[in-house]
């Protein structure tokens, strides 16, 4: 079985080595882990990721404009991103996260059950993203 | 000077040709009685009555004038009647001694008319100056009395200066206290975005360690997977105090819509079931059942009630009652929203609700009850509440265009009370 490509951008480097351990040990998952949002559009271009997980506040350059860029490339913009934040909570986008414009938002902290589910319900809708 | 209304009216004060006309009447009329009844010659001092009246009522001359007049007159009897012994020298003797005795009278009776005289007019001048003194009196007690009303006058206007100065002073504290707790609230407001991002991305590194390492051959023993329980809850009860700050830093937008209060009342209490039951707590509903419709966000008023119980439960370590209590109660006054209602028909009485929510527990201490709302104040132990339980409520409620009270009862435990009105949730 083919494994599903995930590109993590964060500019914590423990909460993308932790995602990319924990993916990977499932076995269904091949993970690349970035750490500079600047470098992310290259390397998105590079890895061509099935799915996008990003960070929404970091320093330099914030996840919306790495969406925005990674949007912008005809190459890419029919990759999904979902939003891995600080900035919201559960009771608010609940444990699958919700849409808002037109991409997933999920709250920090995330287990993984939470997020291969939420991995997988966007691999499977790929509609709005 | 005496009105002449109030003088007495005497002899003196006669017309003048009346005393004349009674003393010339009253000369030759003694004369006449003389010459037909041939009087004693003692009784000749009869004719002293009108020699007095006229010295008395009208002047000393008149009176001099009378007297002689009257010796004449006893003359001209005396030659008539022509007596024994009435020899022309004789009674000439006799008119002299007769008309010095008058004299005498006269002079007697003007000393004493002018000593009358004399008499009234110290009277009439004390009088006028008692009169005087009296009118100077009475102008001073009027003038007292006016200072008197002025006084009292400018002291009411300064107790009502003084009272809205007080109003005022008060209002300046209530005021200076909400730009404190605003002020606060704001740095509380950033402090808690802050310190939700930095601590949520380490949790969120704890919470990815914690699933791979329970993925690990050597995760299958009792004693690891116990510890790594403990710290997947470690990281839960800290994800939930830091989404609590978040919230509270964040209350988001309000969603009101007409909602029934009984019925999210009852829905808290439903959520509040479990604990309810686990602390052997009874709940006593007193719920009027025709509260008017309030504009409330019916998930926001739900959490303001759930923490209002929990916090209400904490205080019931040993079980009680927690008794929930609405009723209908008057709009805010000066509410332009509410003068409007009343005109649409709306009783006065009917436009907002009110929620009492009293336990069975100790009580708050005095001195913490001025501080029961402010964020991070508690009284639990350290790890068993954030203090922010009653501070989200309050942010809720005013959100809400409401109030929110906590007092000890005077049976004992606690009571907090919401109030709701129906423009509230407009003007927020």
């Amino acid at each position: 079985m083919t494994k599903k490509k995930i590109m993590a951008i964060d500019d914590e480097p423990g909460v993308t080595r932790l995602i990319k351990l924990n993916l990977e040990t499932t076995g269904l998952y091949e993970v690349l882990a970035v750490n500079e949002p600047e470098s992310a559009l290259a390397q998105a271009r590079q890895f061509q990721p099935d799915l996008i997980l990003l960070d929404v506040m970091m320093p330099n350059l914030d996840g919306g404009e790495v969406a925005a860029q990674i949007g912008a490339d005809p190459a890419l913009q029919a990759i999904p991103i979902v939003y891995l934040t600080a900035a919201v909570t559960k009771k608010e986008v609940g444990p699958q996260g919700k849409f808002s414009g037109g991409r997933r938002v999920v709250a920090k902290p995330i287990t993984l059950k939470e997020l291969t589910d939420c991995i997988e319900a966007t691999l499977q809708e790929r509609g709005p993203c | 000077v005496r009105p002449k209304s109030d003088r007495v009216w005497t002899i003196r004060h006669w017309p003048r040709p009346l005393v004349l006309a009674l003393c010339g009447l009253l000369i030759p009329g003694i004369g006449l009685v003389d010459y037909l009844t041939g009087m004693e010659a003692s009784v000749t001092v009869i004719y002293l009555l009108p020699i007095a009246l006229g010295t008395w009522a009208l002047s000393r001359r008149t009176g001099l004038l009378l007297a002689v007049a009257s010796v004449l007159v006893w003359l001209i009897v005396e030659r008539i009647q022509a007596v024994s012994y009435s020899h022309p020298l004789i009674q000439c003797w006799n008119a002299l001694t007769l008309l010095i005795f008058f004299v005498v009278v006269v002079l007697l009776v003007s000393v004493l008319g002018r000593s009358y005289e004399w008499l009234e007019e110290k009277v009439e001048e004390r009088t006028a100056e008692l009169l005087s003194e009296i009118a100077v009196r009475s102008k001073a007690e009027a003038d007292l009395a006016r200072a008197n009303a002025e006084l009292s006058q400018s002291r009411e206007d300064l107790m009502h200066t003084l009272a809205d100065l007080r109003k005022s002073h008060a209002a300046l504290q209530d005021t200076q206290l909400r730009l404190i707790q605003a002020a606060k609230m704001e740095s509380v407001g950033r402090l808690a975005a802050g310190v939700a991002h930095e601590v949520k991305n380490p949790l969120t590194t704890i919470m990815m360690g914690i699933d791979y390492v329970e993925q690990l051959p050597q995760a299958r023993d009792e004693a690891t997977a116990g510890v790594l329980k403990e710290q997947r809850d470690a990281v839960l009860r800290a994800t939930a105090i830091i989404n609590e700050l978040l919230e509270f830093s964040t209350p988001g937008e309000l969603h009101t819509q007409p909602e029934d209060l009984n019925a999210i009342i009852e829905r808290a209490l439903g959520l509040a079931k479990y604990e309810l039951t686990k602390r052997h707590v009874v709940v006593a509903r007193e719920l009027q059942p025709d509260l008017p419709a309030l504009p409330l966000d019916r998930n926001k008023i739900e959490q303001v009630f759930v923490n209002v119980f929990i916090n209400a439960l904490h205080a019931m370590a040993r079980g009680g009652t927690l008794t929930v209590r609405t009723y209908a109660t008057p709009a805010k006054p000066n509410a332009n929203a509410d003068a409007a209602a009343d005109a649409q028909g709306a009783g006065q009485d009917r436009i907002g609700a009110s929620v009492e929510v009293d336990d069975t527990g100790p009580g708050i201490p005095e001195e913490h009850l001025v501080r029961v709302f402010d964020p991070f104040f508690t009284t639990k132990a350290p790890g068993k509440g954030t203090g922010l339980g009653l501070s989200i409520v309050r942010q809720i409620v005013h959100m809400h265009g409401g109030t929110v009270d906590l007092a000890n009862r005077a049976a004992g435990g606690a009571r907090v009370t919401v109030r709701f009105f129906t423009t509230g949730a407009e003007r927020s």
